[in-house]
Protein backbone atom coordinates (compact mmCIF):
# COMPACT_ATOMS: atom_id res chain seq x y z
CA UNK A 1 0.00 0.00 0.00
CA UNK A 2 2.60 2.36 0.68
CA UNK A 3 4.21 1.60 -2.47
CA UNK A 4 1.36 2.35 -4.32
CA UNK A 5 1.12 5.46 -2.67
CA UNK A 6 4.63 6.32 -3.21
CA UNK A 7 3.97 5.36 -6.91
CA UNK A 8 1.33 8.03 -7.27
CA UNK A 9 3.42 10.79 -5.91
CA UNK A 10 6.13 9.94 -7.62
CA UNK A 11 4.46 9.94 -11.04
CA UNK A 12 3.38 13.14 -10.58
CA UNK A 13 6.51 14.43 -10.30
CA UNK A 14 8.00 12.85 -13.27
CA UNK A 15 4.92 14.04 -15.05
CA UNK A 16 5.67 17.55 -14.06
CA UNK A 17 9.17 17.19 -15.35
CA UNK A 18 8.45 15.53 -18.60
CA UNK A 19 5.98 18.35 -19.10
CA UNK A 20 8.27 20.77 -18.59
CA UNK A 21 10.54 18.95 -21.16
CA UNK A 22 8.29 19.00 -23.56
CA UNK A 23 7.62 22.67 -23.83
CA UNK A 24 11.75 23.08 -24.14
CA UNK A 25 11.50 20.72 -27.04
CA UNK A 26 8.75 22.52 -28.60
CA UNK A 27 11.04 25.91 -27.96
CA UNK A 28 14.42 24.13 -29.68
CA UNK A 29 11.46 22.69 -32.61
CA UNK A 30 9.06 25.63 -32.48
CA UNK A 31 9.94 27.00 -36.15
CA UNK A 32 8.09 23.67 -37.44
CA UNK A 33 5.48 23.91 -35.45
CA UNK A 34 4.74 27.33 -36.26
CA UNK A 35 2.94 27.63 -39.86
CA UNK A 36 4.15 31.01 -40.96
CA UNK A 37 2.56 30.69 -44.88
CA UNK A 38 0.09 33.32 -44.63
CA UNK A 39 0.03 35.05 -41.33
CA UNK A 40 1.23 38.06 -42.51
CA UNK A 41 -1.23 38.32 -45.46
CA UNK A 42 -3.98 37.83 -43.04
CA UNK A 43 -2.79 40.51 -40.40
CA UNK A 44 -2.56 43.08 -43.34
CA UNK A 45 -5.71 42.12 -44.49
CA UNK A 46 -7.41 42.49 -41.77
CA UNK A 47 -5.71 45.91 -40.96
CA UNK A 48 -7.08 46.77 -44.56
CA UNK A 49 -10.69 45.71 -44.16
CA UNK A 50 -11.00 47.44 -40.63
CA UNK A 51 -9.88 50.63 -42.28
CA UNK A 52 -12.08 50.16 -45.62
CA UNK A 53 -15.46 52.41 -45.31
CA UNK A 54 -16.79 50.15 -48.32
CA UNK A 55 -19.12 46.82 -47.94
CA UNK A 56 -18.30 44.30 -50.06
CA UNK A 57 -20.80 42.96 -52.15
CA UNK A 58 -24.18 41.46 -50.92
CA UNK A 59 -24.91 38.93 -52.90
CA UNK A 60 -28.51 38.96 -53.11
CA UNK A 61 -30.33 38.20 -56.16
CA UNK A 62 -32.49 41.53 -55.58
CA UNK A 63 -29.70 43.73 -54.91
CA UNK A 64 -27.62 42.69 -57.37
CA UNK A 65 -29.84 43.18 -60.31
CA UNK A 66 -31.22 46.68 -59.47
CA UNK A 67 -27.80 48.15 -60.55
CA UNK A 68 -26.15 45.41 -61.71
CA UNK A 69 -25.37 44.23 -65.68
CA UNK A 70 -24.52 40.60 -66.68
CA UNK A 71 -21.27 40.09 -68.62
CA UNK A 72 -20.07 37.36 -70.59
CA UNK A 73 -16.75 35.91 -70.53
CA UNK A 74 -15.65 32.98 -73.04
CA UNK A 75 -12.06 31.72 -73.89
CA UNK A 76 -10.55 28.50 -74.59
CA UNK A 77 -8.72 26.56 -71.86
CA UNK A 78 -5.48 25.23 -72.43
CA UNK A 79 -7.12 21.58 -73.83
CA UNK A 80 -8.47 23.73 -76.49
CA UNK A 81 -12.14 23.62 -74.89
CA UNK A 82 -14.78 26.24 -74.74
CA UNK A 83 -14.97 28.22 -71.33
CA UNK A 84 -17.87 30.41 -70.49
CA UNK A 85 -18.71 32.59 -67.30
CA UNK A 86 -21.93 35.02 -66.50
CA UNK A 87 -21.06 37.58 -63.79
CA UNK A 88 -22.66 40.35 -62.47
CA UNK A 89 -20.70 44.02 -62.23
CA UNK A 90 -22.26 47.24 -60.78
CA UNK A 91 -22.76 49.52 -63.33
CA UNK A 92 -21.51 52.60 -60.68
CA UNK A 93 -18.52 50.61 -59.87
CA UNK A 94 -17.77 50.78 -63.67
CA UNK A 95 -18.66 54.35 -64.32
CA UNK A 96 -16.81 55.27 -61.33
CA UNK A 97 -13.63 53.00 -62.27
CA UNK A 98 -11.35 55.36 -64.12
CA UNK A 99 -11.96 58.24 -61.78
CA UNK A 100 -11.05 56.02 -58.90
CA UNK A 101 -7.84 54.67 -60.14
CA UNK A 102 -6.63 58.29 -61.68
CA UNK A 103 -7.19 59.65 -58.14
CA UNK A 104 -4.70 57.82 -56.31
CA UNK A 105 -1.45 59.38 -58.01
CA UNK A 106 1.01 57.00 -56.93
CA UNK A 107 3.34 54.96 -58.79
CA UNK A 108 4.26 51.38 -59.18
CA UNK A 109 4.54 49.13 -57.61
CA UNK A 110 2.48 51.16 -54.62
CA UNK A 111 -0.78 51.17 -56.95
CA UNK A 112 -0.93 47.65 -57.11
CA UNK A 113 -1.45 47.07 -53.59
CA UNK A 114 -4.25 50.09 -54.10
CA UNK A 115 -6.12 48.63 -57.42
CA UNK A 116 -6.37 45.03 -55.79
CA UNK A 117 -7.49 46.29 -52.60
CA UNK A 118 -10.01 48.62 -53.98
CA UNK A 119 -11.16 46.15 -56.37
CA UNK A 120 -10.96 42.77 -55.24
CA UNK A 121 -14.79 42.86 -53.20
CA UNK A 122 -16.35 44.34 -56.69
CA UNK A 123 -15.56 41.14 -58.71
CA UNK A 124 -16.68 39.13 -56.06
CA UNK A 125 -19.26 38.06 -58.02
CA UNK A 126 -16.85 36.84 -60.87
CA UNK A 127 -14.56 35.07 -58.48
CA UNK A 128 -17.31 33.34 -56.86
CA UNK A 129 -18.47 32.03 -60.25
CA UNK A 130 -14.79 30.82 -61.37
CA UNK A 131 -14.65 28.99 -57.83
CA UNK A 132 -17.77 27.69 -58.29
CA UNK A 133 -16.88 26.30 -61.97
CA UNK A 134 -13.37 25.06 -60.64
CA UNK A 135 -15.33 22.96 -57.69
CA UNK A 136 -17.93 21.78 -59.82
CA UNK A 137 -15.24 20.48 -62.36
CA UNK A 138 -13.04 18.92 -59.81
CA UNK A 139 -9.72 20.46 -60.90
CA UNK A 140 -6.61 20.29 -58.98
CA UNK A 141 -4.63 23.13 -57.80
CA UNK A 142 -2.94 23.32 -61.24
CA UNK A 143 -5.32 22.60 -63.80
CA UNK A 144 -7.54 25.62 -61.37
CA UNK A 145 -4.35 27.80 -61.53
CA UNK A 146 -4.73 26.82 -65.48
CA UNK A 147 -8.08 27.55 -65.76
CA UNK A 148 -7.68 31.25 -64.54
CA UNK A 149 -4.51 31.88 -66.80
CA UNK A 150 -5.53 30.23 -69.70
CA UNK A 151 -8.68 32.91 -69.30
CA UNK A 152 -6.48 35.57 -69.19
CA UNK A 153 -3.83 34.60 -71.92
CA UNK A 154 -7.06 34.34 -74.13
CA UNK A 155 -7.60 38.07 -74.57
CA UNK A 156 -5.29 39.66 -77.03
CA UNK A 157 -2.56 41.73 -75.75
CA UNK A 158 -3.20 45.76 -75.85
CA UNK A 159 -0.38 48.07 -74.58
CA UNK A 160 -1.38 50.43 -71.93
CA UNK A 161 0.70 53.46 -71.64
CA UNK A 162 0.85 56.10 -68.72
CA UNK A 163 1.53 59.41 -69.74
CA UNK A 164 5.25 58.53 -71.24
CA UNK A 165 4.14 57.68 -74.22
CA UNK A 166 1.68 58.14 -76.80
CA UNK A 167 -0.22 55.71 -79.52
CA UNK A 168 0.91 54.87 -82.28
CA UNK A 169 3.80 53.38 -80.87
CA UNK A 170 7.08 51.68 -81.92
CA UNK A 171 8.77 49.46 -79.48
CA UNK A 172 11.44 46.69 -79.29
CA UNK A 173 8.58 44.40 -79.12
CA UNK A 174 6.25 45.90 -81.92
CA UNK A 175 4.53 48.05 -83.40
CA UNK A 176 1.45 49.21 -81.95
CA UNK A 177 -1.86 50.89 -83.45
CA UNK A 178 -3.95 54.08 -82.25
CA UNK A 179 -6.66 52.40 -81.21
CA UNK A 180 -7.33 51.64 -77.63
CA UNK A 181 -9.53 48.61 -78.40
CA UNK A 182 -8.75 44.84 -77.97
CA UNK A 183 -7.21 43.55 -82.03
CA UNK A 184 -7.14 40.04 -82.57
CA UNK A 185 -3.40 40.96 -83.73
CA UNK A 186 -2.38 41.42 -80.41
CA UNK A 187 -1.85 45.14 -81.30
CA UNK A 188 -3.88 47.77 -79.86
CA UNK A 189 -2.71 50.57 -78.01
CA UNK A 190 -4.07 52.91 -74.93
CA UNK A 191 -2.64 55.82 -74.09
CA UNK A 192 -2.74 58.30 -71.08
CA UNK A 193 -4.02 55.86 -68.63
CA UNK A 194 -3.01 57.47 -65.66
CA UNK A 195 -1.25 57.58 -62.92
CA UNK A 196 1.21 54.62 -63.93
CA UNK A 197 -0.30 52.70 -67.08
CA UNK A 198 -1.56 49.95 -65.43
CA UNK A 199 -5.76 49.27 -65.72
CA UNK A 200 -7.57 48.22 -62.11
CA UNK A 201 -8.34 44.54 -62.17
CA UNK A 202 -11.71 45.77 -62.57
CA UNK A 203 -11.40 48.05 -65.89
CA UNK A 204 -9.45 44.80 -67.21
CA UNK A 205 -12.56 42.56 -66.82
CA UNK A 206 -14.97 44.96 -68.73
CA UNK A 207 -12.56 46.66 -71.18
CA UNK A 208 -10.24 43.28 -71.77
CA UNK A 209 -7.69 45.72 -72.74
CA UNK A 210 -4.68 44.96 -70.46
CA UNK A 211 -0.74 44.57 -70.68
CA UNK A 212 1.96 42.71 -68.92
CA UNK A 213 0.70 44.13 -65.63
CA UNK A 214 -2.87 45.05 -65.96
CA UNK A 215 -2.88 41.38 -66.34
CA UNK A 216 -0.31 40.34 -63.28
CA UNK A 217 -2.65 42.65 -61.36
CA UNK A 218 -6.01 40.68 -62.27
CA UNK A 219 -4.68 37.07 -62.05
CA UNK A 220 -3.30 38.04 -58.59
CA UNK A 221 -6.41 39.42 -57.62
CA UNK A 222 -8.90 36.60 -58.54
CA UNK A 223 -6.19 33.56 -57.85
CA UNK A 224 -6.00 35.66 -54.19
CA UNK A 225 -9.29 36.06 -53.59
CA UNK A 226 -9.53 31.85 -54.13
CA UNK A 227 -7.01 31.16 -51.80
CA UNK A 228 -3.63 30.90 -53.54
CA UNK A 229 -0.36 31.86 -52.76
CA UNK A 230 0.63 33.84 -55.76
CA UNK A 231 2.62 37.03 -56.33
CA UNK A 232 3.36 40.02 -58.87
CA UNK A 233 6.04 39.46 -59.93
CA UNK A 234 8.23 42.50 -61.98
CA UNK A 235 11.53 42.72 -63.59
CA UNK A 236 13.71 45.56 -64.11
CA UNK A 237 16.06 44.71 -66.79
CA UNK A 238 12.99 43.12 -68.89
CA UNK A 239 10.83 46.06 -68.00
CA UNK A 240 8.10 43.82 -67.24
CA UNK A 241 5.44 41.64 -65.07
CA UNK A 242 4.14 38.45 -64.67
CA UNK A 243 2.00 36.42 -62.14
CA UNK A 244 4.25 34.70 -59.19
CA UNK A 245 2.78 31.43 -58.13
CA UNK A 246 4.24 29.62 -54.89
CA UNK A 247 4.79 26.02 -55.44
CA UNK A 248 6.33 23.12 -53.12
CA UNK A 249 9.07 22.44 -55.81
CA UNK A 250 9.92 26.36 -57.29
CA UNK A 251 13.54 25.40 -57.72
CA UNK A 252 12.21 23.91 -61.06
CA UNK A 253 10.90 26.50 -62.40
CA UNK A 254 11.52 29.75 -63.16
CA UNK A 255 12.04 31.85 -60.19
CA UNK A 256 12.03 35.11 -58.55
CA UNK A 257 11.72 35.89 -54.76
CA UNK A 258 10.07 38.29 -52.64
CA UNK A 259 11.68 40.21 -49.99
CA UNK A 260 11.43 38.04 -47.12
CA UNK A 261 12.97 35.90 -49.51
CA UNK A 262 10.11 33.29 -50.06
CA UNK A 263 9.97 32.13 -53.92
CA UNK A 264 7.38 32.29 -56.54
CA UNK A 265 7.78 30.25 -59.92
CA UNK A 266 7.08 32.74 -62.79
CA UNK A 267 4.49 32.75 -65.32
CA UNK A 268 3.90 34.58 -68.59
CA UNK A 269 0.13 36.40 -69.09
CA UNK A 270 0.49 38.11 -72.09
CA UNK A 271 0.71 34.99 -74.62
CA UNK A 272 -1.93 32.31 -74.97
CA UNK A 273 -1.09 28.91 -73.98
CA UNK A 274 2.17 29.78 -71.96
CA UNK A 275 2.33 27.61 -69.66
CA UNK A 276 3.46 27.24 -66.06
CA UNK A 277 7.34 25.69 -66.20
CA UNK A 278 7.95 27.55 -69.49
CA UNK A 279 11.38 29.62 -69.25
CA UNK A 280 10.96 33.40 -68.51
CA UNK A 281 13.92 35.33 -68.92
CA UNK A 282 15.52 37.71 -66.85
CA UNK A 283 17.40 37.13 -63.38
CA UNK A 284 16.20 40.18 -61.47
CA UNK A 285 12.33 38.67 -60.44
CA UNK A 286 10.90 40.35 -57.27
CA UNK A 287 7.74 40.24 -55.89
CA UNK A 288 5.64 43.37 -55.20
CA UNK A 289 2.53 42.07 -54.33
CA UNK A 290 2.44 39.04 -52.45
CA UNK B 1 19.97 24.46 0.56
CA UNK B 2 17.50 22.83 1.88
CA UNK B 3 14.97 22.51 -0.69
CA UNK B 4 11.76 22.66 1.56
CA UNK B 5 12.72 25.16 3.80
CA UNK B 6 10.62 28.25 1.92
CA UNK B 7 7.64 26.67 2.08
CA UNK B 8 7.75 26.06 5.56
CA UNK B 9 9.01 22.52 6.39
CA UNK B 10 10.03 22.60 10.31
CA UNK B 11 12.65 19.27 10.81
CA UNK B 12 12.55 20.41 14.46
CA UNK B 13 9.24 19.00 14.87
CA UNK B 14 10.19 15.67 13.17
CA UNK B 15 12.57 14.23 15.41
CA UNK B 16 10.48 11.06 16.85
CA UNK B 17 9.68 9.91 13.08
CA UNK B 18 12.05 7.29 11.37
CA UNK B 19 14.45 7.95 9.40
CA UNK B 20 12.87 6.74 6.22
CA UNK B 21 9.79 8.51 6.80
CA UNK B 22 11.71 11.18 7.43
CA UNK B 23 13.69 11.48 4.65
CA UNK B 24 10.05 10.35 2.43
CA UNK B 25 8.74 13.46 3.99
CA UNK B 26 11.74 15.97 3.42
CA UNK B 27 11.64 14.12 -0.56
CA UNK B 28 7.98 14.90 -1.12
CA UNK B 29 8.39 18.74 0.22
CA UNK B 30 11.65 19.13 -1.53
CA UNK B 31 10.15 18.40 -4.57
CA UNK B 32 7.09 20.73 -3.87
CA UNK B 33 9.04 23.40 -3.24
CA UNK B 34 11.07 22.85 -7.09
CA UNK B 35 7.72 22.30 -8.70
CA UNK B 36 6.81 25.79 -7.06
CA UNK B 37 10.22 27.27 -8.20
CA UNK B 38 10.05 26.33 -11.38
CA UNK B 39 6.23 27.69 -11.81
CA UNK B 40 7.55 31.02 -10.60
CA UNK B 41 10.61 30.81 -13.39
CA UNK B 42 7.80 29.95 -16.17
CA UNK B 43 5.99 32.51 -14.62
CA UNK B 44 9.11 35.57 -14.62
CA UNK B 45 9.77 34.34 -18.15
CA UNK B 46 5.91 34.94 -19.38
CA UNK B 47 5.63 38.20 -17.43
CA UNK B 48 9.45 39.51 -19.06
CA UNK B 49 7.44 38.85 -22.27
CA UNK B 50 4.25 40.79 -21.91
CA UNK B 51 6.69 43.39 -20.03
CA UNK B 52 9.12 43.63 -22.95
CA UNK B 53 6.58 44.32 -25.60
CA UNK B 54 4.67 46.80 -23.35
CA UNK B 55 7.54 48.96 -21.69
CA UNK B 56 10.30 48.24 -24.26
CA UNK B 57 12.64 48.24 -21.45
CA UNK B 58 14.84 45.66 -19.70
CA UNK B 59 15.03 47.05 -16.51
CA UNK B 60 11.42 47.93 -15.92
CA UNK B 61 10.62 44.29 -17.49
CA UNK B 62 12.51 42.66 -15.50
CA UNK B 63 11.86 44.36 -12.27
CA UNK B 64 8.57 44.14 -12.59
CA UNK B 65 8.44 40.24 -13.56
CA UNK B 66 10.67 39.50 -10.79
CA UNK B 67 8.32 41.31 -8.68
CA UNK B 68 5.37 39.10 -10.34
CA UNK B 69 6.72 35.96 -9.80
CA UNK B 70 7.39 36.33 -6.19
CA UNK B 71 3.79 37.23 -6.41
CA UNK B 72 2.42 34.16 -7.66
CA UNK B 73 5.12 32.21 -5.59
CA UNK B 74 3.46 33.55 -2.25
CA UNK B 75 -0.23 32.86 -3.76
CA UNK B 76 0.83 29.36 -4.46
CA UNK B 77 2.31 28.54 -1.25
CA UNK B 78 -0.90 30.13 0.42
CA UNK B 79 -2.84 27.76 -1.75
CA UNK B 80 -1.03 24.73 -1.15
CA UNK B 81 -0.26 25.32 2.43
CA UNK B 82 -3.78 26.00 3.21
CA UNK B 83 -4.55 22.46 1.57
CA UNK B 84 -2.42 20.90 3.48
CA UNK B 85 -4.44 20.72 7.29
CA UNK B 86 -5.62 17.54 9.80
CA UNK B 87 -8.93 18.63 9.91
CA UNK B 88 -10.27 15.48 7.84
CA UNK B 89 -8.27 13.19 10.30
CA UNK B 90 -8.82 11.28 13.41
CA UNK B 91 -6.15 13.60 14.93
CA UNK B 92 -8.33 16.77 13.27
CA UNK B 93 -10.97 16.03 16.28
CA UNK B 94 -8.28 16.44 19.19
CA UNK B 95 -7.11 19.58 17.33
CA UNK B 96 -10.21 21.31 16.59
CA UNK B 97 -11.57 20.60 19.52
CA UNK B 98 -9.33 21.07 22.43
CA UNK B 99 -11.18 19.97 24.89
CA UNK B 100 -11.07 16.39 24.27
CA UNK B 101 -7.56 16.75 24.95
CA UNK B 102 -7.97 18.60 28.04
CA UNK B 103 -10.72 16.58 29.46
CA UNK B 104 -8.39 14.07 30.93
CA UNK B 105 -6.62 16.97 32.78
CA UNK B 106 -9.39 18.61 34.58
CA UNK B 107 -8.32 16.16 37.83
CA UNK B 108 -4.99 17.94 38.22
CA UNK B 109 -6.68 21.18 38.40
CA UNK B 110 -9.76 20.15 40.30
CA UNK B 111 -7.10 18.94 42.93
CA UNK B 112 -5.45 21.93 42.72
CA UNK B 113 -1.88 19.76 41.86
CA UNK B 114 -1.00 21.95 38.93
CA UNK B 115 -0.48 25.07 41.32
CA UNK B 116 1.80 23.02 42.88
CA UNK B 117 3.74 22.39 39.96
CA UNK B 118 7.06 23.88 38.18
CA UNK B 119 7.18 24.75 34.42
CA UNK B 120 9.65 21.50 34.21
CA UNK B 121 7.10 19.09 35.49
CA UNK B 122 4.31 20.81 33.02
CA UNK B 123 6.10 20.30 30.04
CA UNK B 124 6.61 16.40 30.90
CA UNK B 125 2.91 16.21 31.27
CA UNK B 126 2.46 17.47 28.03
CA UNK B 127 5.68 15.47 26.71
CA UNK B 128 4.20 12.55 28.07
CA UNK B 129 1.11 13.47 26.46
CA UNK B 130 1.65 13.69 23.18
CA UNK B 131 3.75 10.49 22.86
CA UNK B 132 0.39 8.77 24.08
CA UNK B 133 -1.45 10.61 21.63
CA UNK B 134 1.38 9.78 18.96
CA UNK B 135 1.34 5.87 20.27
CA UNK B 136 -2.88 6.12 19.57
CA UNK B 137 -2.66 7.20 16.08
CA UNK B 138 -0.04 4.87 15.26
CA UNK B 139 -1.71 1.78 16.74
CA UNK B 140 -4.73 3.37 14.99
CA UNK B 141 -3.39 3.61 11.75
CA UNK B 142 -6.31 2.04 9.37
CA UNK B 143 -8.77 4.73 10.29
CA UNK B 144 -6.63 7.92 10.88
CA UNK B 145 -7.84 9.15 7.26
CA UNK B 146 -10.71 10.36 6.01
CA UNK B 147 -10.84 12.04 2.54
CA UNK B 148 -13.82 14.55 3.12
CA UNK B 149 -11.89 17.45 1.99
CA UNK B 150 -14.37 20.63 0.76
CA UNK B 151 -14.67 20.12 -2.53
CA UNK B 152 -15.79 23.90 -2.74
CA UNK B 153 -12.64 25.13 -1.23
CA UNK B 154 -11.06 23.33 -3.69
CA UNK B 155 -12.60 23.95 -6.37
CA UNK B 156 -11.92 27.81 -5.67
CA UNK B 157 -8.12 27.16 -5.28
CA UNK B 158 -8.26 25.30 -8.22
CA UNK B 159 -9.92 27.84 -10.26
CA UNK B 160 -7.70 30.50 -9.20
CA UNK B 161 -4.73 28.20 -10.44
CA UNK B 162 -6.24 28.09 -13.59
CA UNK B 163 -6.49 31.92 -14.16
CA UNK B 164 -3.08 32.64 -13.33
CA UNK B 165 -2.29 29.59 -15.63
CA UNK B 166 -4.07 31.07 -18.46
CA UNK B 167 -3.07 34.33 -18.07
CA UNK B 168 0.76 33.36 -18.09
CA UNK B 169 0.67 30.41 -21.08
CA UNK B 170 -0.03 32.75 -23.77
CA UNK B 171 3.47 34.95 -22.50
CA UNK B 172 5.39 30.88 -21.86
CA UNK B 173 3.61 30.16 -25.70
CA UNK B 174 5.26 33.71 -26.78
CA UNK B 175 8.65 32.94 -25.81
CA UNK B 176 8.76 29.26 -27.19
CA UNK B 177 7.79 30.82 -30.83
CA UNK B 178 9.81 34.12 -30.69
CA UNK B 179 11.44 33.54 -33.31
CA UNK B 180 8.68 32.62 -36.14
CA UNK B 181 6.95 35.49 -34.61
CA UNK B 182 9.52 38.15 -35.64
CA UNK B 183 10.23 36.50 -38.65
CA UNK B 184 6.65 37.30 -39.68
CA UNK B 185 6.35 40.46 -38.22
CA UNK B 186 9.20 41.22 -40.60
CA UNK B 187 7.60 39.97 -43.61
CA UNK B 188 4.79 42.28 -42.71
CA UNK B 189 6.91 44.95 -42.09
CA UNK B 190 8.63 44.21 -45.47
CA UNK B 191 4.77 44.06 -47.06
CA UNK B 192 3.58 46.92 -46.13
CA UNK B 193 6.62 49.14 -46.45
CA UNK B 194 6.00 48.34 -50.44
CA UNK B 195 2.49 47.77 -50.15
CA UNK B 196 1.25 50.77 -47.97
CA UNK B 197 4.36 53.23 -46.59
CA UNK B 198 1.81 55.30 -44.95
CA UNK B 199 -0.26 52.56 -43.17
CA UNK B 200 -1.02 53.57 -39.64
CA UNK B 201 0.03 49.66 -38.35
CA UNK B 202 3.22 50.26 -39.37
CA UNK B 203 4.18 53.50 -38.50
CA UNK B 204 2.58 52.82 -35.26
CA UNK B 205 2.87 49.39 -34.34
CA UNK B 206 5.40 47.81 -36.33
CA UNK B 207 8.35 50.55 -36.46
CA UNK B 208 10.00 51.75 -32.99
CA UNK B 209 10.07 54.91 -32.40
CA UNK B 210 13.12 57.07 -33.49
CA UNK B 211 15.94 56.60 -32.21
CA UNK B 212 14.86 53.34 -30.19
CA UNK B 213 14.91 49.68 -30.89
CA UNK B 214 12.57 46.98 -30.05
CA UNK B 215 14.38 44.74 -27.33
CA UNK B 216 12.15 41.09 -27.51
CA UNK B 217 9.61 41.42 -30.17
CA UNK B 218 9.37 43.37 -32.90
CA UNK B 219 6.51 45.06 -32.46
CA UNK B 220 4.51 47.34 -29.92
CA UNK B 221 1.32 45.35 -29.64
CA UNK B 222 0.73 43.05 -27.23
CA UNK B 223 -2.57 42.37 -29.55
CA UNK B 224 -0.99 42.04 -32.47
CA UNK B 225 1.70 39.35 -31.13
CA UNK B 226 -1.44 37.10 -29.78
CA UNK B 227 -3.02 37.07 -33.09
CA UNK B 228 0.20 35.87 -34.88
CA UNK B 229 0.52 33.31 -32.51
CA UNK B 230 -3.28 32.09 -32.39
CA UNK B 231 -2.82 32.78 -36.51
CA UNK B 232 0.31 30.22 -36.42
CA UNK B 233 -0.38 27.55 -33.81
CA UNK B 234 -4.31 27.45 -35.07
CA UNK B 235 -5.44 23.72 -32.87
CA UNK B 236 -2.00 23.65 -31.36
CA UNK B 237 -1.87 26.25 -29.27
CA UNK B 238 -5.30 24.15 -27.09
CA UNK B 239 -2.43 21.86 -26.90
CA UNK B 240 0.05 23.93 -25.52
CA UNK B 241 -2.44 25.68 -23.47
CA UNK B 242 -3.76 22.76 -21.21
CA UNK B 243 0.16 20.99 -21.09
CA UNK B 244 0.52 24.57 -19.42
CA UNK B 245 -2.30 24.15 -17.47
CA UNK B 246 -1.54 20.76 -16.14
CA UNK B 247 2.13 22.24 -15.09
CA UNK B 248 0.62 24.95 -12.79
CA UNK B 249 -2.48 22.80 -11.22
CA UNK B 250 -0.14 19.42 -10.78
CA UNK B 251 1.29 21.01 -7.23
CA UNK B 252 -2.25 21.50 -5.71
CA UNK B 253 -3.39 18.11 -7.30
CA UNK B 254 -0.64 16.21 -6.02
CA UNK B 255 -0.90 17.92 -2.14
CA UNK B 256 -4.96 17.45 -2.51
CA UNK B 257 -5.05 13.80 -3.79
CA UNK B 258 -2.04 12.41 -2.50
CA UNK B 259 -2.55 10.27 1.06
CA UNK B 260 1.51 10.82 1.61
CA UNK B 261 0.95 14.14 2.32
CA UNK B 262 -2.69 14.28 3.64
CA UNK B 263 -1.57 11.02 5.95
CA UNK B 264 2.10 11.56 6.17
CA UNK B 265 3.97 12.04 9.14
CA UNK B 266 4.81 15.43 8.59
CA UNK B 267 1.19 16.81 8.93
CA UNK B 268 0.66 14.75 12.35
CA UNK B 269 3.79 15.74 13.61
CA UNK B 270 2.45 19.34 13.28
CA UNK B 271 -0.83 18.97 14.47
CA UNK B 272 0.94 16.90 17.53
CA UNK B 273 3.18 20.11 18.01
CA UNK B 274 0.16 22.34 17.89
CA UNK B 275 -1.78 20.57 19.82
CA UNK B 276 1.35 20.27 22.73
CA UNK B 277 1.64 23.93 22.37
CA UNK B 278 -2.17 24.68 22.99
CA UNK B 279 -1.99 22.00 25.73
CA UNK B 280 1.01 23.45 27.30
CA UNK B 281 -0.34 26.86 27.59
CA UNK B 282 -3.68 25.73 28.67
CA UNK B 283 -1.73 24.29 31.97
CA UNK B 284 0.48 27.27 32.29
CA UNK B 285 -2.84 29.71 32.58
CA UNK B 286 -4.28 27.64 34.80
CA UNK B 287 -2.04 28.23 36.97
CA UNK B 288 -1.54 31.58 36.67
CA UNK B 289 -4.92 31.91 36.95
CA UNK B 290 -4.88 30.28 40.33
CA UNK B 291 -2.06 32.56 41.46
CA UNK B 292 -3.72 35.77 40.42
CA UNK B 293 -6.58 34.44 42.68
CA UNK B 294 -4.13 33.60 45.89
CA UNK B 295 -2.72 37.03 45.34
CA UNK B 296 -6.34 38.66 45.45
CA UNK B 297 -7.59 36.18 48.67
CA UNK B 298 -4.11 37.68 50.47
CA UNK B 299 -4.70 41.33 49.82
CA UNK B 300 -8.45 40.58 50.84
CA UNK B 301 -9.76 42.89 47.57
CA UNK B 302 -11.85 40.34 46.29
CA UNK B 303 -15.31 38.82 48.90
CA UNK B 304 -14.78 35.02 49.14
CA UNK B 305 -17.25 32.44 49.78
Amino acid sequence: MANNKEQLFNAGIYLFFILIVINITFYIVSETLFSKSTISDQIIDNENNKNKDEIPIVFNDTIVNIDSSLYSWKWKDFENKNQQILFMLNNDDIKNATNIREDFKIGIPEIYYKLFNYDKFKLSDLILKMKHNIKSKKLNYLNALNYVCSSIQFIPYTLVLGNEGKCPCKLSFGNFSAFCKVQKDGRGCCSNVLPSGVYSPLEFTYLKTGDCDTRSLFAYTILKQMGFDVAVMISDSQSHSVLGVNLPNTNNYSYGISLSGKKYALWELTTYDWRLGMEVEGDDWIAVLE
Amino acid sequence: MDWNSQIGFDKTIMNKVDDNNFKRQKFIYSAIEIMLLTISILVFISSVVYSTIIFNNWFISITSSIFLSLVIFNIYRFLIITSINAQNSTIGEYLINHENHYYDFKFLTDRNEIYNMNEEQIKNIVYNRKNNLRLKFKEDNSNNYKMTASSLSFIIRIVIIIVIALLFSTGIELFIFQKSINFTLNEIVEKLKVQDPDSWMLNNILLPENGKQFIFFKSSSLLMVIEILESGLRNFKVVLDLILLLIFIMPLILISKSKEIKNGEYVKELALHEISISFYHFLISQKQCQSILDNLKKKKIMKMK
